[in-house]
């Protein structure tokens, strides 16, 4: 699974830390850290607090093209 | 009492769970090799009594592990839900119960042909009662699969 470089950088745009955002969903660093490394594949439920914390939809943060270029 | 409030989180829980499934097939496996051990050593009749705890927990996981599956109409991540498979299965269990018996009665008396007889008479038992057991998991685990899928439907035209 690939690196989820967009969470990385919604959050940067928020200014929050990992740790912050974690905390805000109501998950540990561990789980959130994995999401962002690819190396866990979230429950929907997990997506969409994600994106309502950061403030963005489920395709910003969590589609991939199929064939990236 | 209230239950207390789960502090895991999902990807936590799915390494719980995780965890937890190894350890129960690492306590059926280490069951199974326990009483097999003290079957082969003492021999059936010496170690029946001493046997016996092992051998109802291990029940006890069997049928709780079967029944919770049939429930919930699910049969096996990897073998298919056949008549087939239960007979090479059932087939595998006459073979390992009937050399299991014909050890430990061998173990015993040291006559050849009265003990291979023991050991086929207790084969061919265990495959008929380990077919009959599957004949019936099977056939229940059907039978729910399809209400299971009755009442999906009727869901559907309820909508």
């Amino acid at each position: 699974m690939a690196r989820n470089i967009a969470i990385k950088v919604a959050r940067a745009e928020k200014d929050m830390t990992q740790k912050a955002l974690a905390e805000a969903v109501g998950i540990s660093r561990q789980t959130m850290n994995a999401i962002e490394q690819g190396e866990y594949n979230p429950t929907i439920k997990l997506c969409r607090s994600i994106c309502r914390v950061l403030g963005k939809s489920l395709d910003d943060l969590f589609w991939e093209d199929e064939n990236p270029e | 009492m209230k239950k207390s409030k789960n502090r895991l989180d999902e990807m936590q829980e799915q390494k719980m769970l995780k965890i937890e499934h190894d350890g129960f097939w690492i306590g059926f496996a280490g069951l199974a090799i326990v009483i097999i051990i003290q079957v082969l050593y003492y021999g059936l009749e010496n170690c029946r009594d001493y046997i016996l705890g092992e051998f109802i927990v291990f029940l006890c996981m069997g049928v709780y592990t079967m029944v919770g599956c049939v429930s919930k109409g699910v049969w096996d991540r990897r073998l298919a839900p056949s008549w087939k498979v239960n007979l090479y299965a059932s087939l595998l269990a006459g073979v390992l119960g009937g050399t299991l018996r014909f050890i430990t009665v061998w173990h015993e008396y040291h006559l050849l042909w009265s003990c291979m007889a023991v050991g086929v008479i207790v084969g061919i038992g265990t495959f008929i009662l380990t077919f009959g057991v599957l004949s019936i998991s099977l056939f229940a685990y059907k039978q729910r699969e399809h209400r299971l899928e009755r009442e999906l439907s009727d869901e559907e035209e309820d909508k």
